[in-house]
């Protein structure tokens, strides 16, 4: 190869692997669209927002059953509005001096859909059961109740992690009956 | 150091458009890959920070090409790089400045702020001098429309007709009622109240909330379409067509001239609270609070787009179209 053809060359691959390492670097969740689309990578990310939803529902657990402790703010996978509106309602059940105990005895994927590099949604079935404790000696003072209801969750990824965005309520058939869940 | 500089300027002519080329075709790839291939949209392909960094660096590159090709006195060269110049600047353009936003106004009140429906890196919102004055609800069969001042002059604006101002597209969607929504302690006394300007045709179930409540509102039309889920076999369908979340229910019932009765479904974390149609004028009650709604007041969807001017983009090809003839000339005398 002479000297010109080998500097023209070089002139044509030096943009090429700058552009691909920046690529890498600045727009990681664009580029590994098209190998999260197989078939496989769908399911694993499919997976991967079930598992924001499932920790997501998780953690309010944890802020209404302490009665609003901070301490998994940073892991709580939702944006600042939606933090800001649990801890709204937490502030309310407060000043009804009482504290509400969630406990989710279940949640099934009705539809789980990556809509585009950085956005999926998820519509859930979910049954929890409820009570009710008064703050100052955590006695209950409502019957442990249960309910269902389906969600559509909004997701983003953020940072290489799927945040929750935004939910509606939607209507799901109730499963068969399991009789009541702990 | 003449000789280095001259040495230098041939190198750069004959290497600089190579790197050109390898990242022109880098960008068009990445757009036919993930516009085409993925259906990401356009503008999200084009707004990656790879993307708009080497599209800067072509465009840079062109520029500087251009005028080493001035220096040299290659004249062709010279006119035609500056016009693919201009062209990729008009795409910068386009793609930088793009705005479209939309504003909910009530009868008397003004846009105070856009929400963006989508923008380019550099737009910024833009302020319109928009007030609605009055409403024409298309009840007796007319087109809704709207009269309204826009920097000071009166205009009537029917639905789906544009209104050009200051480089801006404005068009009125859509005119809905805004019930007034009472909000009471169980005593009787009035907490809160507003009108709630709810787009009833929105592909999703709109919400408000109160100021001094954590619950949520979810508010529809009795005979809205719902979304709903139901078991189909191991798995699950969506039971109506209108589920395809991405469109719009437009049609007589997303705007009822009166609101009698609305579907309102009162959350609070998981818990809901109030799922009922209730009546205008019924009070419902919830939580140690009483709930009501009244007539509503008229409002219009206003929807704001910038019209994007092209004159960098023709005197781009303007330019090429002359370094073309100059070269044609140069051939012919030659």
């Amino acid at each position: 190869m002479s000297d010109s053809m080998r500097n023209i060359l070089i002139a044509f691959l030096i943009p090429v692997i700058v552009f691909l390492i920046s690529a890498f670097v600045l727009d990681k969740d664009m580029v590994r669209y098209p190998f999260v689309s197989s078939a496989k990578g769908m399911e694993r990310e499919k997976s991967a927002v079930i598992e924001a939803v499932r920790m997501y529902n998780k953690i309010l657990t944890d802020f209404y059953s302490s009665g609003g402790k901070p301490a998994l703010l940073n892991e709580f996978p939702a944006t600042k509005a939606i933090k800001h509106g649990v801890f709204r309602d937490l502030g309310f059940i407060t000043t009804m001096k009482r504290v509400l105990v969630y406990d989710m005895a279940d949640m099934m994927p009705v539809d789980v859909r990556i809509t585009s590099f950085n956005t999926a949604q998820a519509v859930v079935f979910e049954e929890w059961n409820y009570v009710y404790q008064r703050i100052e000696d955590r006695m209950p003072v409502s019957a442990l109740k249960g309910l269902g209801q389906g969600f559509r969750y909004w997701l983003a990824r953020q940072g290489g992690t799927w945040i929750v965005t935004g939910w509606t309520p939607v209507e799901v058939e109730e499963p068969e009956d399991k009789g009541f869940l702990f | 150091m003449n000789k280095s500089f001259a040495e230098l300027k041939k190198k750069s002519i004959l290497y600089l458009p190579v790197a050109a080329v390898a990242v022109l075709l880098l960008l068009i790839l990445w757009l036919l890959m993930f516009v085409y291939l993925y259906d990401i949209p356009l503008y999200d392909a084009a707004g990656a920070a790879s993307f708009r960094i080497f599209y800067i660096v072509l465009c840079c590159l062109a520029g500087f090409l251009a005028a080493l090709f001035f220096h040299e006195r290659s004249y062709a060269a010279f006119f035609v790089s500056l016009g693919i110049c201009l062209l990729l600047v008009q795409g910068l353009i386009l793609l930088g400045y793009r705005f479209e936003g939309m504003a909910g106004v009530g009868e008397g009140e003004e846009i105070e702020r856009l929400d963006v429906i989508s923008k380019g890196f550099w737009a910024e919102i833009p302020r319109i001098p928009l007030r609605l004055i009055s409403v024409s609800t298309g009840d007796k069969g007319q087109s809704e429309s709207c009269n309204v001042v826009l920097d000071g002059r009166a205009v009537e604006i029917e639905k789906g007709r544009d209104l050009v101002w200051a480089g801006m597209r404005i068009r009125m969607e859509g005119v809905r009622i805004a019930p007034l929504f009472i909000l009471r302690n169980l005593a009787g006394e009035e907490l809160e109240a507003g009108y709630i300007k709810l787009d009833w045709a929105a592909p999703v179930k709109p919400f408000f909330q109160f100021s001094i409540l954590p619950h949520r509102f979810f508010v529809s039309l009795p005979d809205a379409p719902k979304e709903r889920w139901m078991r189909s076999g191991k798995g699950w369908r969506p039971v109506d067509a209108q589920q395809d979340l991405g469109h719009r229910h437009e049609g007589k019932a997303s705007f009822p001239s009166e609101l009698e009765r609305l579907h309102i479904m009162i959350m609070r974390g998981k818990l809901t609270i109030l799922n009922k149609i209730v009546n205008k004028g019924e009070r419902v009650e919830f939580d140690g609070h009483r709930l009501e709604f009244r007539n509503g007041a008229p409002w219009a969807i206003f929807v704001v787009k910038r019209v994007q001017s092209y004159y960098v983009f023709f005197a781009g090809v303007v330019l090429i179209i002359v370094g073309a003839v100059v070269k044609a000339i140069g051939w012919r005398k030659a």
